[in-house]
C-alpha cells in the first residue's frame, strides 16, 4: 500500500519515512504543498500524512484544494498546534484524523490504518486486538483462533470499541450508534451489553478487556 | 505621620494655599500703610491749597502802612473765618526782619519761634497748628503772609476720615483676599479629584487587561499630557509582551518537530530501560511545551469570548480525552455528575484547558494505582481528587505559583498547569481551591460560579 508523506521537516520526514517503511508501507516523500500536488497527480495514493506548517503555505489549504477536487483519499494531519479544544471539536477542513506533534508512531500507524478501513480502502477488513480478532464485515470474532458467537448488538459494540482501540468511547456515542431514535432504551442497555461482551472474552480467554470508564464510556486494551 | 506631612507639603493645593495665605498676610499689614501714606500726602496737598488760597485771600486785601501798622480788610462773611479760635485758623503779615505788621485775633506769634526766612512758599508745622508762608511784595516792601490751621480742631476731619476709611478698607481687603483660596480650592478641587481618579484606574491596570488605558476626560492640559504619556508607555508595554507570548508561543511549537523526530528515533532503538526512559523525557518535554502553548495563548487573548455551554458534557470529553494515558500509568478515572447538563456561562475553549491541565496534574503528581475522581456539580463547579499523597497546607499556598512543583526531586510535570488552572478561573471570574479529599489526596475545584445562571 502507498502512502505520500507531506512534511518539509527533513530529519522528521526521514524518521517517519523509515518508520512507515518499516511497517510495510509504500512512502513517498514530499516537501511542499507543490510537490505534493505533483506527486498526487502522477500517482494513485491510498492514504495522506500532512504536515500543517508547509514552507508554501498551511497544509490545510492543501487538503481543502483536494476534497474540492473531489479527492477521497484518506488523510492524517500531522500539527505542532494541539490544543485540547482543537482536538475535542473534531477534524475540521475533511481530515480523517488529527495528531498533535511530537506523537507516538505506533498510534500513527493504528491511526491510519483505522482511517484506512473507515474509507474501505483496507484490504482485510479484520482488526485484532491481542489474541481477539474481529471480522468488521461479517461482524465476526475470533479469540485465539476459536470463533466466538455474538449478537448483532454485543458484534456492533466490539466493533465500535475496536475501530476506536486505545481510545474512550462515551457512553452516548454507544447508544448513538448502537440503537435507532425508535429503540426503547433503557439507562443500563449498553452496560448489559458490555456485561455480557465480557463474559464471552473471559469464557474465551480473550486476552483484551474492556474497562468502564465510570461516568463517561469504555475502552478496549490488552490486558495487562 | 511624618508621609502626611511630607505629603501635604508637596502637594499642589498646599503650596497654592500657603503662598495665598503668606500674601494676605503680607497685603494685610502692607496695604494700610501704603494706602495711609497715599491718602495722608493728598491730605496734605489738599491742605496746603486751602492754605494757599486763604494766603492769596489775604495778600489781595492787604492794605500797607508806612508806621508799620498794616491793614487786612477782609470782607465780612471771609473776617468771620478768622473771628473765632475754632479751627484754629489765624493770618499774620510778616516783614523782612520778622516783624508782625498785621495779625487776625487769634495769631499766636509765640508758637513760631523760627519765623520764617524763606523768599519762597514755606510750609510749616508747629505742634497742632501747620501754616503756609508766601512772600508778597508790597511798595518796596518784602513781606511773607502766613496762614495757619489746626489740625486737632474739629474742623479738620480728613484724618479722621483716613483712619475710618482704613478700618473699613481693612475688613474688605482682608475678606476679598480670602475670597481667592476660596476661588481656588473650589476650582482646583474638582480637578484634583479627578486626578485621584485617575491615579486610582492606574493602580487597576492589570496585565490581564492589557488593552485598558487611562482615561483624560476632565483632566486639566498639564494633566492630559502625563496621562497621554502613560497610556503611550502602556502601549509599547503592551506590544513588547504581546511579542514576548507570540514569542514564547512561537518557540512552544517550534519545537514540536525535532521532538517528533526524536521521538521516532528513539522508538526504534530496542526496547530497553534507557529507551523507556528517553520516551519518557520525552513525553514530559511535550506536556511542558502543551503547557507553554496553553500559557501563551491564554495570556494572548485577554478577553475570551464567552457563551452558554454545558460543564458537564465539556468534562465527558475532556475526561474520555485523557483516559488513555490515566490508564496507560496503570491509574483509574471516574467522572461524576455529568449526567445531566450543567449549563454555565463561560469560554469553552478555556475550561477544556482547565480540566485538562487539572486531570494531567493529578495523573504525573500521584503513585501509579491511584483513583482519580472528577466531579461536577452545580451551579458550575469541577474537581478533580485523588487518593495519592494529598499536599500540605504549606505547599498548597505554594502550589499555584508558576513552575512550583510539589516534589522538586520528580522529574514529570513543570508545574505550570496549576497557574494555568488559576488564570482561567481568574479570566471567569471563579477560583481554583485546593483542599484535602475525603481519601486524603488532593482535591483541586475550579469554581466558575460567578457566572453561572440559575
Amino acid at each position: 500500500m502507498r502512502i505520500l508523506l507531506v512534511e518539509d521537516d527533513a530529519p522528521l520526514a526521514r524518521a517517519l519515512e523509515a518508520w512507515l517503511a518499516g511497517a510495510g508501507l509504500t512512502v513517498d516523500h514530499a516537501a511542499s504543498s507543490e510537490e505534493a500536488e505533483l506527486f498526487l497527480a502522477a500517482n494513485t495514493y491510498a492514504a495522506l500524512v500532512l504536515d500543517r506548517g508547509l514552507p508554501d503555505g498551511d497544509g490545510l489549504a492543501l487538503l481543502a484544494r483536494l476534497r474540492r477536487a473531489g479527492h477521497g483519499l484518506a488523510v492524517v494531519v500531522l500539527t505542532a498546534r494541539g490544543e485540547v479544544q482543537a482536538r475535542i471539536a473534531g477534524l475540521d477542513a475533511g481530515a480523517d484524523d488529527y495528531m498533535a506533534k511530537p506523537f507516538s508512531p505506533d498510534e500513527l500507524l493504528a491511526r491510519l490504518r483505522a482511517v484506512l478501513r473507515r474509507n474501505g480502502t483496507f484490504q482485510g477488513r479484520e482488526i485484532a486486538c491481542a489474541n481477539l480478532v474481529f471480522d468488521l464485515d461479517n461482524l465476526s470474532l475470533k479469540v485465539g483462533g476459536q470463533v466466538v458467537a455474538l449478537s448483532a448488538r454485543e458484534a456492533g459494540l466490539l466493533g465500535l470499541l475496536l475501530r476506536r482501540e486505545g481510545q474512550v468511547v462515551t457512553k452516548r456515542l454507544a447508544e448513538d450508534q448502537l440503537f435507532g431514535a425508535n429503540d426503547p432504551l433503557g439507562s443500563n442497555a449498553i452496560e448489559v451489553y458490555v456485561h455480557r461482551l465480557r463474559q464471552k472474552l473471559d469464557a474465551a480467554q480473550g486476552e483484551a478487556e474492556i474497562v468502564t470508564v465510570r461516568g463517561v464510556g469504555y475502552i478496549i486494551k490488552p490486558r495487562a | 505621620m511624618k508621609r502626611l506631612v511630607r505629603r501635604a507639603a508637596t502637594s499642589l493645593l498646599t503650596r497654592i494655599l500657603l503662598v495665598e495665605g503668606i500674601t494676605i498676610v503680607v497685603a494685610s499689614l502692607a496695604m494700610p500703610f501704603a494706602a495711609r501714606t497715599v491718602l495722608e500726602s493728598s491730605v496734605r496737598a489738599i491742605e496746603r491749597d486751602t492754605l494757599r488760597q486763604q494766603a492769596e485771600l489775604v495778600a489781595r486785601h492787604v492794605i500797607p502802612a508806612p508806621g508799620g501798622h498794616w491793614q487786612v480788610a477782609l470782607p465780612r462773611e471771609e473776617m468771620a473765618i478768622y473771628a473765632t479760635g475754632y479751627d484754629g485758623r489765624a493770618f499774620a503779615v510778616i516783614d523782612a526782619r520778622g516783624q508782625v505788621l498785621a495779625h487776625s485775633p487769634f495769631f499766636l506769634p509765640d508758637i513760631w519761634p523760627q519765623p520764617p526766612r524763606a523768599w519762597h512758599e514755606q510750609a510749616l508745622t508747629s505742634g497742632p497748628l501747620v501754616g503756609l508762608s508766601v512772600p508778597r511784595a508790597f511798595a518796596n516792601h518784602n513781606v511773607r503772609i502766613l496762614v495757619t490751621q489746626d489740625q486737632t480742631r474739629p474742623g479738620a476731619v480728613v484724618d479722621d476720615v483716613v483712619r475710618s476709611f482704613l478700618a473699613h478698607y481693612l475688613v474688605w481687603l482682608v475678606g476679598l483676599l480670602l475670597l481667592m483660596p476660596l476661588a481656588n480650592i473650589t476650582m482646583l478641587w474638582p480637578l484634583l479629584r479627578r486626578m485621584r481618579h485617575t491615579a486610582r484606574a492606574a493602580t487597576q491596570l492589570a496585565p490581564q487587561d492589557p488593552g485598558a488605558r487611562l482615561d483624560a476626560a476632565g483632566l486639566p492640559a498639564e494633566a492630559t499630557a502625563m496621562v497621554s504619556a502613560i497610556n503611550g508607555l502602556l502601549d509599547r508595554v503592551e506590544a513588547a509582551l504581546a511579542l514576548q507570548q507570540e514569542f514564547a508561543g512561537n518557540v512552544a511549537h517550534e519545537l514540536r518537530t525535532p521532538l517528533a523526530t526524536l521521538r521516532l528515533e528513539v522508538g526504534r532503538m530496542a526496547a530497553e530501560p534507557a529507551r523507556d526512559e528517553a520516551l519518557a523525557q520525552i513525553a514530559r518535554m511535550a506536556h511542558v511545551l502543551d503547557q507553554l502553548r496553553d500559557l501563551a495563548s491564554l495570556e494572548h487573548d485577554a478577553a475570551p469570548a464567552f457563551e452558554r455551554f454545558d460543564l458537564a458534557g465539556l468534562a465527558v470529553a475532556v475526561v474520555a480525552d485523557r483516559t488513555p494515558d490515566v490508564l496507560a500509568g496503570g491509574r483509574s478515572i471516574a467522572l461524576f455528575g455529568a449526567e445531566e447538563t450543567v449549563m454555565t456561562h463561560g469560554n469553552p475553549g478555556l475550561v477544556a484547558m482547565a480540566i485538562a491541565n487539572l486531570l494531567d496534574n493529578a495523573r504525573l503528581h500521584t503513585p501509579p494505582g491511584t483513583a482519580i475522581e472528577v466531579s461536577v456539580a452545580r451551579p458550575a463547579q469541577i474537581s478533580v481528587a485523588d487518593n495519592g499523597p494529598g499536599v500540605t497546607e504549606e505547599d498548597a499556598t505554594r502550589l499555584a505559583r508558576r513552575f512550583w512543583r510539589a516534589d522538586h526531586r520528580r522529574s514529570d510535570g513543570a508545574g505550570l498547569g496549576l497557574s494555568i488552572v488559576q488564570r482561567i478561573a481568574h479570566v471567569h471570574n471563579g477560583r481554583l481551591l485546593i483542599s484535602r479529599a475525603a481519601s486524603g489526596g488532593a482535591c483541586f475545584t475550579l469554581s466558575l460560579a460567578e457566572y453561572a445562571l440559575p
